[in-house]
């Protein structure tokens, strides 16, 4: 491998019989893709076509990181998961911190490529010496934290990716987790994990990540550094974490209540940062290579026994909170437990549970479907049992386990405007009337509604001297307003090219890249030069961000998606947001995605990608197959 | 004729500040950016917090909000609050 930074080799296993192989890594694969996303997608479209079913055999299961991992650089400790999607059957990927990503690295690692399926439930061992499987029958219906608990014991100082119940009976929006609570939530790969009966993968590396110009490296990494930690948001991000956002977007309208139906949860007192953090908090916890730390550490009283757990997310909080009309914080606590026990994604859940509760105030759902079980708002012993339902296909929970789009398919056209999906993800904590640029970005997200595919949050509250300085003052003020639609086109599409860049150079893009708003492209040019000797551009690092989106597109278009596909549920385009301060607004989406596509330099009716454009990217190799 | 206008901090500001929100009763109404340094005036204890000292304005990446719409910080001094608005002050926070 000509460049640093990577470990340069990829491992190829086939789980049908067992063979194993080591390939190097190609550069050219390296100059184009980087790295995490940016080689799944590739290998992805290489491996799969039309026909390719997600649970079968010949789908791949595509774990992989990028040339900063391990490094110490903030944040580069993700790993990336990509397959063909079980819930949305196109484009799918999730990742996750913690500690694997760079454990694979020092194993020797930078890609790991599955395909196949076991007979018997098996788990994969990476060392430097040694890539194993072994046997996961004693583990297999096991949760993810006794699944954990045996690795380790068996396998001491090492890092676990494993999949629950969830995962082995295909729910289809199974995570896979990254030790006990760090989820690869979205898109169902835990699922993929589980068709192919591989319970887990367990790395140990003794090895170390050559850079090729140590002393700017460290250079970089002190100026960066500093600014990350004299910067104001520091504070707020290590105490708080993302439960900090609960209150503000209540406050702003955002905060997705009962299924959508408002922004404004009239009880987020109960469930807020704030609460989490004087009542539960017992410390702060980081990922790999993290100056922030933004995870807490939080021990909570659950049927008189104590338990110990990192704490939900923002995005759990509003899923089993106001999304479900449940104020019990202590529930959502216990529910955040079971899904990541279970290796649930806990948005799809929610989201899931909440389209029932919906369905079942309009007098929408058969009791003779759900076993007589009454999906009431804010029913805790519901959420409880409905949760372990799904994770098992029990009961109506079986019929839950598909994802809200099949389920909606099932239940009747009548309850497919109440199913809040975008290309079969459901859409997270996000009401696009309440921020325009997030009502865009949910319908143009390559693997379905996502708020992290773009990450577009400079008009949360309005990050004018982000904006000015990455765009330029002329797009001032209405660029910073959240509920303007003018000129969010622009700014979704290049939040998009650059988080394409963090999911493959895996860093996390809210550690400093996305949020807050501290490092862009001229920093991570010059990060990645200095790790891996690549020596490319700023513009040309644009470049391959903007591949890898279009790739992902183009993936999609292959798969039968059109510009159809590019929308949102008709709440967020017809229904006026009914209170708090985006009342009246709806998403003006027509008009944002026609300016959209001009800036992506796609065909503006069909949202096909112009061969131009697919020449500039080095993507002729997709035309014939689009 | 009396006017009221309801001040909400937001995050770690409910700390700096030791309260959640305050209602000002004035005369008259009042441009945001004098409301806010009387704020600081009645607060000093928290001017650095807020307030760059190289610029006099208050810190980058604060936001200041009158009834949930973000107010340009070169407007602050153009700006007229009215009875019944909400100004609220939020810290550096995002990302979700």
């Amino acid at each position: 491998m000509l460049f640093f930074g990577y470990a340069g080799k990829i491992i190829k296993i086939n789980l049908s019989d067992g063979c194993l192989t080591k390939e190097s890594l190609d550069e050219s694969m390296a100059l184009k893709y980087l790295g995490g996303s940016g080689f799944g997608t590739k290998f992805l479209w290489n491996l799969t076509d039309k026909k390719t079913e997600p649970f079968n055999e010949d789908n791949p299961l595509i774990i992989s990181v990028g040339p900063l991992t391990g490094t110490g650089f903030q944040g580069a400790n993700r790993t990336s998961i990509i397959s063909k999607s079980p819930l949305t059957g196109v484009y799918g990927d999730s990742s996750a911190g913690g500690f694997f990503g760079p454990e694979l690295k020092y194993a020797g690692y930078d890609c790991i490529l599955i395909q196949g399926k076991s007979k018997k439930p098996v788990y994969l061992y990476i060392g430097n010496n040694e890539i194993k499987l072994y046997d996961a029958r004693e583990i297999w219906n096991k949760g993810v934290f006794e699944t954990e608990k045996f690795l380790k014991k068996k396998h001491p100082h090492s890092r676990v990716a494993s999949i629950g119940i969830g995962g082995e009976n295909r729910v289809r929006f199974a995570s896979i987790m990254f030790g006990l609570h760090r989820a690869a939530g979205r898109t169902g790969m835990g699922a993929v994990m589980g068709s192919k009966k591989l319970k887990a993968i367990v790395v140990r590396g003794h090895g170390e990540v050559k850079v090729k110009y140590p002393d700017k490296v460290g250079n970089i990494l002190k100026k960066i550094n500093s600014r990350l930690l004299n910067n104001p948001f520091s504070e707020t991000i290590t105490r708080y974490g993302t439960t900090i956002l609960v209150e503000l977007m209540n406050e702003i309208g955002r905060f997705p209540t009962l299924n959508f139906q408002s922004g404004v949860f009239s009880r987020v007192n109960l469930i807020d940062g704030d609460r989490i953090i004087k009542e539960f908090k017992m410390k702060d916890r980081a990922c790999f290579g993290c100056r922030y730390g933004c995870k807490n550490y939080i021990n909570y009283l659950w049927n008189s026994k104590k338990v110990f757990s990192d704490h939900p997310e923002y995005e759990t909080i509003s899923s089993f909170g106001g999304r479900v009309g449940n104020s019990d914080l202590k529930t959502i606590f216990y529910l955040n437990c079971l899904c990541d026990d279970f290796g649930l994604d806990t948005i799809s859940t929610g989201g899931v549970i909440a389209f029932c509760m919906e369905l079942e105030q309009r007098g929408l759902l058969d009791r003779s479907l759900t076993g007589g079980k009454v999906f009431k708002w804010g029913n805790q012993d519901l959420l409880i049992e409905i949760v372990k339902d799904i994770a098992h296909r029990k009961n109506f929970g079986d019929k839950m386990a598909e994802g809200t789009l099949k389920l909606s398919r099932l239940l009747g056209k009548e309850t497919e405007k109440y199913a809040m999906h975008v290309k079969g993800l459901d859409i997270p904590a996000q009401d696009g009337r309440a921020q325009k640029s997030m009502g865009l970005a949910h319908a143009t997200s390559t693997r379905g509604a996502d708020h992290l595919k773009a990450s577009a949050f400079l008009d949360e509250v309005g990050f004018e001297s982000a904006i000015s300085e990455r765009f330029g003052i002329r797009y001032l003020p209405e660029m910073a307003d959240r509920l303007s639609p003018k000129y969010k086109a622009k700014m979704v599409k290049e939040c998009e090219d650059f988080s394409s860049i963090a999911d493959s150079l895996t860093v996390c893009k809210t550690s400093g890249y996305l949020y807050p708003p501290i490092y862009y492209f001229n920093d991570v040019v010059e990060m990645l030069n200095s790790v891996t000797g690549m020596n490319i551009s700023e513009s040309e690092l644009r470049r391959i961000g903007e591949r890898i989106f279009n790739l992902q597109r183009a993936y999609n278009i292959r798969e039968g998606l059109t510009s159809a596909d590019d929308n949102l549920p008709e709440r967020f385009t017809k229904e006026k947001a009914p209170d708090g301060i985006p009342k009246g607004h709806v998403v003006e989406l027509k008009e944002m995605l026609k300016e959209y596509y001009q800036e992506r330099g796609w065909d503006e009716i069909s949202g096909y990608i112009k061969k131009q454009k697919l020449k500039e990217l080095n993507l002729d190799f997709v035309k014939s197959e689009i | 004729m009396e006017i009221n206008i309801k001040v909400k901090y937001f995050g770690q500001l409910k700390n700096s500040f030791g309260i959640k929100e305050k209602v000002y009763k004035l005369n008259k109404e009042i441009l945001l950016g004098s409301l806010l340094r009387n704020i600081i005036e009645e607060n000093p204890s928290v001017k650095n917090t807020l307030i760059d000292t190289n610029t006099g304005m208050i810190k980058e990446f604060y936001s200041v909000m009158i009834n949930g719409r973000r107010v340009e910080s070169k407007l602050f001094n153009k700006k007229y609050i009215s009875d019944g608005d909400e100004v609220l002050i939020v810290p550096p926070v995002g990302g979700g």
